[in-house]
C-alpha cells in the first residue's frame, strides 16, 4: 500500500505496536514491519525515523544507544505514555476499518439503478 | 563500506530550520541504515555497487526522506521559529545578563576583599594592592569589551550552523557589539571607600567621550565578527568565493 491518503498514522501504530513487543533499531523495525505485514505496506525505509523522533519527542517512545559487534545502535521502546496512545490508535483504526468493512458490505448488496 | 553522505539532504533540512541535532540523528541513523541494507543485498548475492545502488534506492528519495522530517513542525529549531528572539531580543538580554553579573561578582569580590584585608584593624584603610586593582580593571575590560564580542561571535556561529539567513544574523551581531560597546564599567578607590560605576554612552546626557569610544568600539567589534563570519562561511563552503567571482565575471 502506497498511497499516502490512506497512510495516515498508519507508520506510528505499526511502529508502536512492534516496540511494545520488543525493543529495537531502526534497520529491524522496518524488516519487522515488511515480515509483518508481507510487504503491503512499503515505504522509503528512512521515513521511519522522523516517525520515531517525533514520537520520542512527545514521549511515546525512548531511545538508548547500545553498542552491538562495534556498532553503536540507537534501540527505541515504548513508555506508558506510548502504550496509552497504542491503544487509543488501535480503537481508533478498529472503529475505521469496522466502519469501512461494514460499508463495504452493505453496498455490494444494494441493487444497482439505471 | 562507502556510504552516501546525503550533504544535500542535511543542507535541505538545514535551510528549512530543523534543528542541527536532529538533523545529525537522522543522517546517522540513515547512514547505518543504508550500511545494513546494503550488507543485506550483498548477502543475497547482489555485486558491492549494485547493492549500494539498491540500498539507497531502498531507502527512499532525498524528496521523501525530507519531506516526512519537514512535515513535523517540531523538529524546528528555535531560531528557526523565532529569529526576532534569538537575533533581537537575545543579544540584548544577554549583554544585560553579562553587565549585571559582572557587577555583581565584583562587587561581592570587592566586599569580601576588604574583609579579609581589614579584618585584624577594621579602622585602619589602606589603598588597595596594586594586583587588585589590575585585576579589577581587568575583569571590567572583560565585562565591557571581550563579553559583548563573545556574544557577538556566539550568535553567528549558531546562526551559521543553523543556515539562518545573513541578515538575522548580523542583526544579532549589530545589536551585541552597539550595546555591549557603548557601556563603561569604573571601580575607583577613593580613599575612604570605593566607587563601582557604569557608564554609558546611549543614554542622556550622552557624554561625548563614552560616544565616540562606543562609535570606534563598535566598528571594531561589528568588524572582527563579520571576519569570523567570512571565514565560517569560506571554511564551510570553499568554493563559494570562487563562485561569487565566477559569475560575476559571467555577468561582466
Amino acid at each position: 500500500m502506497v498511497n499516502p491518503n490512506f497512510m495516515n498514522g498508519v507508520p506510528e501504530l505499526l511502529i508502536l505496536r512492534l516496540l511494545e513487543e520488543q525493543e529495537m533499531y531502526g534497520y529491524e523495525l522496518v524488516a519487522a514491519i515488511r515480515a509483518k505485514t508481507g510487504d503491503a505496506i512499503s515505504l522509503g525505509e528512512g521515513v521511519v525515523y522522523p516517525v520515531l523522533h517525533a514520537l520520542e519527542r512527545e514521549g511515546a517512545l525512548k531511545s538508548r544507544r547500545k553498542n552491538v559487534n562495534g556498532r553503536t545502535r540507537i534501540y527505541y521502546t515504548v513508555t506508558r505514555t506510548g502504550e496509552k496512545r497504542l491503544a487509543g490508535l488501535v480503537r481508533q483504526w478498529t472503529h475505521i476499518t469496522e466502519t469501512v468493512s461494514r460499508t463495504i458490505k452493505e453496498t455490494s448488496h444494494v441493487p444497482a439503478i439505471i | 563500506m562507502s556510504q552516501p553522505l546525503f550533504d544535500q539532504l542535511r543542507e535541505r533540512l538545514l535551510r528549512a530550520g530543523i534543528a542541527p541535532r536532529h538533523v545529525r540523528r537522522y543522517i546517522a541513523e540513515l547512514r547505518d541504515h543504508f550500511d545494513d541494507l546494503a550488507r543485506e543485498e550483498m548477502a543475497a548475492g547482489a555485486a558491492p555497487t549494485l547493492a549500494q545502488s539498491r540500498a539507497r534506492s531502498r531507502l527512499g528519495s532525498d524528496d521523501a526522506l525530507a519531506d516526512v522530517m519537514l512535515a513535523r513542525p517540531g523538529m524546528r529549531s528555535i531560531s528557526a521559529r523565532y529569529p526576532w528572539a534569538v537575533f533581537g531580543l537575545g543579544p540584548i538580554a544577554m549583554v544585560v545578563a553579562t553587565l549585571v553579573a559582572a557587577i555583581a561578582l565584583e562587587a561581592v569580590a570587592i566586599f569580601l576583599a576588604g574583609k579579609l584585608m581589614h579584618r585584624s584593624s577594621p579602622f585602619v584603610l589602606a589603598p588597595p594592592p596594586e594586583w587588585a586593582v589590575w585585576t579589577i580593571f581587568a575583569w571590567n575590560t572583560l565585562a565591557t569589551y571581550a563579553a559583548p564580542l563573545a556574544i557577538a561571535v556566539a550568535l553567528c556561529l549558531v546562526g551559521l550552523r543553523q543556515r539562518m539567513s545573513a541578515t538575522w544574523i548580523f542583526t544579532g551581531i549589530v545589536i551585541a557589539c552597539v550595546l555591549g560597546a557603548f557601556q563603561v564599567l569604573n571601580w575607583r578607590d577613593l580613599g575612604h571607600h570605593g566607587e563601582l560605576s557604569l557608564g554609558s554612552g546611549l543614554f542622556p546626557p550622552f557624554p561625548l567621550k563614552l560616544v565616540v569610544g562606543g562609535l570606534c568600539r563598535a566598528v571594531v567589534t561589528i568588524a572582527i565578527s563579520a571576519a569570523i563570519y567570512w571565514y565560517a562561511i569560506r571554511r564551510r563552503n570553499p568554493d563559494s568565493t570562487r563562485i561569487d567571482a565566477a559569475a560575476s565575471l559571467a555577468a561582466e
